[in-house]
């Protein structure tokens, strides 16, 4: 599952194209966009609004270990306006706080110090992007998710020599749009680093399908499936459970048994 | 090998630190307050940082020379370790390290010259006595020494400090930092070995048996002490043949007259470090034997683990005296 978050519509436009999205005119809480696999909500400007969109997302999509991607303007003093950058440190302005989202992606591509600010700033700090969300988004959305799953992307709105002034929705999309390629790049891989934390297991699935487990039993169950797997492993289990086992508590027993005479071999 | 560098502001004026980031002129280079920022905090998962770890430039403040555990030494009374490096650019599955730290950065302290006064501070202490200092617990020793440099700049401030060994633990086949250099007799450099096929199932990215050996038979034939490390031995349903294929193979082609120690030591691990790196790699075999746990370390259980140091104890007095032999006994 990969979540994007964005403070304003504009900055959401040219995602939703991208992936697809069909708004959720259910949710009533926040502007959401949805398609398989992909939700996209948009907080509004501000770290409050920010980190209330992220806990909310996190605790509406029961998700484990989702992606989450934070894609904005940012300003900088003298990168180009319509440059890309991740963020690879994150300081908050207001606590000190700083985050350092890893850089694991190939190629891997521009990135940047941002720090989070409260009031939009008329200044800009010498070696850094400057925004309003990201330290909010980070720390919230790194609660839910490993911090390798959590990332900023940000493209530059203004700078030393465009200033920041009210931007017309569109101008934001015309910015954001060149960098559809890169961002869905970007949150694929994201997507595929992902699969090291999930192990999905369909077997589990139906052997608890046909016995009753307690929340503890079926704890039990899966390391012990995680365990036949590892040292028995194009063999089905499903295959392999004698015919005599007639409940979870008989299954766990084998198992264990099983197992425990079972030694690796090089 | 890195494509990022974090560097801690107060050392990015080090001469060290200058001579590495020349080499990173186009990677991501990252100041931090304090390598901790990055590498303690909860929330980070070390297999998939593994994929494409940093490198974290730091300044080690603090206790910087430790006792060594007991149950670990080779020959001496007095064992302490010390620990430039904070995990490895290896990733062998049942190294400890990925049960003990959250980040799988490596973290290089480039104040070698204190932790060099600081052994000379703990030799003092002892009147003379030898004492051993271990460096690689918390990453190999010279793997990454064409970068850290961290050998040829140890290894000569030794040569004042009479009583005190250095051993330096690594997978690596880097040793041309000490072919360079004069030999140090108090300097022993010990290679980890497990059999070729457990080493290509556990030890990823390491160099293979053959690579080693040649490392170690170079430094042999210039002098230096060299010692071997069977330690973990990992079980198996055919132990006994593949640690007797890795001896015979081993002493076909190393000196064994003049190896300086050998340890060896079953696969044990903290508890708490298991269930963390069972947590990572769930579908890993290794982890997946039935195991015991025994005053909080997991292992393969005491009559097992008697019987893999017994054997393994036995082949080796094939080849070696028994006063290099150093079994790893958790105290």
């Amino acid at each position: 599952m990969l979540i994007i978050h964005t403070a304003l519509h504009a900055e959401a436009r040219a995602l939703i194209e991208l992936f697809g999205l069909k708004r959720q005119h259910d949710i009533r809480q926040f502007a959401c966009f949805a398609a398989d696999r992909v939700f996209l909500i948009e907080s509004g400007i501000g770290k409050t609004d920010t980190a209330t969109a992220v806990g909310w997302a996190a605790a509406y999509l029961q998700t484990e270990q989702p992606v989450w991607l934070n894609v904005g303007m940012a300003g900088h003093a003298n990168i180009d306006v319509g440059g890309l950058r991740m963020a690879h440190r994150i300081e908050d302005q207001a606590s000190g706080q700083r985050f350092y989202p890893p850089q694991l992606l190939h190629p891997v591509p521009a990135s940047d110090n941002l720090i989070t600010v409260e009031q939009a700033a008329h200044e800009y700090p010498p070696d850094a992007m400057v925004d309003m969300e990201a330290s909010a988004f980070i720390r919230s959305a790194s609660r839910f998710s490993s911090i390798e799953l959590v990332q900023s992307v940000k493209i530059i709105s203004d700078n030393l020599q465009h200033p920041p002034n009210r931007m017309k929705a569109a101008e934001v999309e015309a910015l954001m749009s060149p960098h559809m390629i890169q961002i869905d790049r970007i949150a694929q891989q994201l997507l595929e680093l992902r699969q090291l934390l999930i192990q999905e297991n369909r077997q589990a699935d139906q052997i608890l399908e046909r016995w009753h487990f307690s929340q503890y039993q079926r704890n039990q169950l899966k390391r012990l499936l995680q365990r036949y797997q590892a040292l028995n492993r194009d063999d089905s289990i499903l295959d392999a459970i004698p015919e005599n086992i007639t409940n979870s508590k008989h299954l766990i027993k084998w198992l264990n048994e099983s197992l425990d005479q079972t030694t690796t071999q090089y | 090998m890195f494509t990022t560098l974090y560097i801690e502001e107060a050392v990015k004026d080090h001469p060290r630190v200058l001579d590495i980031r020349k080499r990173f002129s186009k990677r991501q280079i990252i100041e931090c307050r304090h390598y901790g920022e990055l590498f303690n905090p909860k929330h980070q998962n070390f297999r998939i940082q593994k994929q494409q770890p940093a490198l974290v430039l730091a300044y080690k403040h603090g206790e910087r020379v430790l006792p060594a555990p007991a149950g670990y030494g080779i020959g001496a009374k007095h064992n302490y370790y010390f620990s430039h490096m904070l995990n490895c650019i290896y990733d062998c599955r049942y190294c400890f390290l990925q049960g003990m730290y959250r980040s799988a950065h490596t973290v290089l302290f480039v104040n070698y010259e204190d932790f060099l006064q600081d052994i000379r501070s703990v030799a003092r202490r002892h009147n003379g006595e030898s004492v051993h200092f271990f460096s690689g617990y918390d990453g190999d020793s010279l793997a990454l020494e064409p970068l850290s440099q961290f050998a040829r700049s140890f290894v000569p401030g030794l040569s004042d400090i009479p009583n005190a060994w250095l051993e330096l633990r690594t997978k690596s086949t880097q040793v041309r930092q000490l072919l360079d250099m004069d030999v140090a007799l108090q300097c022993v450099t010990a290679f980890s070995f497990t059999p070729e096929p457990i080493a290509k199932a556990t030890e990823h990215g390491t160099p293979n048996l053959t690579q080693r050996i040649e490392a170690m038979r170079k430094l042999q034939r210039q002098g230096w002490p060299v010692g071997l490390r069977l330690d973990p031995l990992i079980d198996c349903t055919n132990f006994e043949a593949l640690y007797r294929d890795l001896l015979e193979t081993l002493f076909r082609s190393i000196d064994s007259d003049n190896i300086h120690s050998i340890s060896f030591g079953p696969f044990r691990m903290p508890a708490g470090f298991f269930e963390q790196m069972v947590k990572l790699y769930p579908e890993e075999p290794l982890f997946a034997q039935s195991m015991s746990v025994n005053k909080g370390m997991v292992s393969y259980g005491t009559r097992r683990e008697q019987e893999m140091r017994e054997l393994l104890h036995t082949m080796l007095l094939d080849y070696v005296a028994p006063e290099i032999l150093f079994p790893c006994i958790n105290q």
